[in-house]
């Protein structure tokens, strides 16, 4: 049976998981960084596998989210520093590269990681126009134009920025 | 062709696009109302404007404030009439209070819009969770303003003030607090004649995890004692809540403050924390003011008091000193009478804040991010404060 933290950070460390992703790349990942993920800690509480395959999460995304793992699993840096490792994470990152993160972060239920995304989300989204948006969340526009200018008419103050972005 | 299904949810699931939303200033919110019909049910449903709410009180965005700056027209500057006749009693034709949203960033306010609206509005009596409760000159008519939303609704006494209770600065202030009470899904104004008081400078009671509070008055059997009053909206019933233990050195008077989603209650201390050695460095001028924050453990049934930080080095000539917000590092923005200052306690030294607009004239209300509508509908229901 495996357990978690408890042991210590010495039998914490020795221990590893094996997580292959969608596209059949694996990690190796320490067992304190995976059970960061409460997804990660209940498998590893099952059934003592070493291989976990996540079937909906690539590789380019499950690197970032392990990377975010151990670093949160490191005991020896301090929560300041993990602070700005997370601002770091998500800066400069495209809004898809964010989308795909965001769905890892929920399938794999890492909470903090999901809400540090969210926010940096919601901080790209909001100079933007409704077209941007729909086209980001692959939404059909389903009112008619009539419909959406008395929408809009409701709140006209919150449409007078100049400096909305389409890109 | 698109099913129902495919038209109205995006490749991200409900829940997330939830958890992101809610991360949104109001404005680009009643924008992305026109995203979608089940956009604009999603951010129009109480669930999500409680989530949101949630989110502006616990993140950065909650040090946003409502910024009223009282414009006296030049006209009106008559030599023969005193301060107080000009500033509070004066002909409303000759002020005009103009409104503006500030957030604190980068040790400085950076200014939302100005706002237009309201007009004719004469105090900002107190806010609860995004709205702001406005009377008119004479206190007889109200009106609940959501400047985020920039939705209001206007309502009057329901009752006839006595006369001597209806010029609030010829007997014992009213006193004024506002609440959200999640029941019935509305706002619950809260009036009360008797002798209570919030504070140096505030009639307004302070919205805390659900409940208003207020400084108040006890008549002891020798003297008055001051207490912490509050309101709870869920049985309508005004209770007294335990202070935080003091000093016998201590001063008598307190305030109430919300900071960080907590209640917090400050007060000027003749003692201080500081020892020998810190006089002795010159870290500490024991000729200076030293006042002290407590701030109590979160939820309303809940009164345990920590003490949250000793502000030493104040200037004693201050009059006015009200904490604002914490900010990062363990530091606080307070205010000194007109001016604006961020207090480090490792240093125990100040640091100016956006000297360039000095306050006069500047009153400062905490205002949250909020979509919470003022509804339209009030019913007038009396109660008493027993103590």
């Amino acid at each position: 049976m495996v357990t978690t933290d408890e042991k210590g950070p010495l039998t914490a460390k020795k221990k590893s998981v094996i997580i292959r992703s969608c596209d059949g790349d694996e990690f190796l990942v320490s067992e304190s960084a995976a059970v960061l993920s409460t997804s990660l800690k209940k498998i590893l509480e099952e059934k003592e596998d070493r291989l976990i395959h996540l079937s909906d999460i690539d590789n380019k995304t499950l690197a970032m989210v392990i990377a975010y793992l151990s670093t949160h699993a490191d005991d020896g840096l301090s929560d300041d520093l993990k602070r700005s490792f997370d601002q770091e994470f998500v800066s400069g990152k495209e809004f898809d590269v964010l989308k795909y993160l965001v769905l890892a972060t929920d399938t794999l239920q890492v909470t903090c990681l999901c809400y540090t995304v969210a926010k940096k989300m919601a901080d790209i989204m909001k100079n933007k126009l409704v077209e941007w948006v729909r086209r980001e969340f692959d939404i059909q526009n389903d009112y008619t134009p009539e419909a959406e200018a008395e929408i809009r008419r409701l709140d006209a103050w919150a449409w007078d920025d100049r400096q909305l972005e389409d890109d | 062709m698109a099913t129902e299904e495919d038209s109205s949810s995006s490749n991200l699931p409900n829940d997330i696009v939830q958890v992101i939303l809610s991360r949104l200033p109001v404005k680009p919110l009643l924008r992305f109302k026109t995203v979608s019909k089940s956009w604009n049910t999603m951010i129009s449903d109480i669930a999500f404007i409680r989530m949101h709410l949630q989110q502006s009180e616990h993140s950065d965005t909650h040090n946003r404030f409502l910024h009223t700056h009282r414009l006296v027209n030049p006209r009106s500057l008559d030599k023969h009439i005193s301060f107080v006749d000009r500033y509070m009693l004066g002909n409303p034709r000759n002020r005009e209070i103009v409104f503006s949203l500030a957030r604190v960033e980068s040790r400085k306010f950076q200014y939302e819009e100005k706002l237009e609206y309201p007009r004719g509005w004469e105090d900002v009596l107190c806010t609860c969770q995004g709205v702001t409760l406005l009377s008119n000159y004479s206190y007889e008519t109200y009106m609940l303003w959501n400047p985020s939303t920039r939705t209001e609704s206007m309502f009057s006494f329901p009752y006839k003030f006595d006369q001597k209770y209806k010029n609030r600065f010829e007997s014992y202030p009213v006193k004024y607090g506002l609440c959200h009470d999640p029941t019935i899904d509305d706002f619950k104004v809260v009036i009360t004649s008797e002798q209570m008081d919030s504070g140096m400078d505030s009639d307004s009671g302070i919205f805390v995890d659900g409940a208003i509070y207020w400084v108040g008055m006890i008549d002891g059997y020798y003297r008055y004692n001051r207490e912490i009053i509050y309101f709870d909206p869920r049985d309508d019933d005004f209770k007294i809540l335990q202070k935080p233990p003091k000093n016998v050195k201590e001063s008598e008077e307190f305030s109430l403050i919300c900071l960080r989603g907590c209640l917090c209650l400050y007060y000027y201390s003749i003692t201080s924390d500081y020892t020998m050695d810190d006089t002795m460095d010159g870290i500490v001028d024991d000729t200076m003011d030293t006042y002290k924050i407590w701030i109590k453990e979160k939820g309303r049934d809940k009164n345990s008091w920590n003490k949250l930080m000793t502000i030493e080095n104040v200037e004693p000539t201050t009059v006015w000193f009200t904490p604002l917000c914490l900010l990062e590092n363990n530091t606080i923005l307070i205010r000194l009478d007109t001016r604006l200052v961020v207090y480090s306690p490792c240093t125990k030294t100040f640091e100016e804040f956006d000297e360039e607009n000095p306050l006069s004239e500047v009153r400062l209300f905490p205002c949250l991010q909020s979509l919470l509508s003022p509804l339209e509908n009030f019913r007038p229901k009396r109660n008493r404060l027993r103590t």
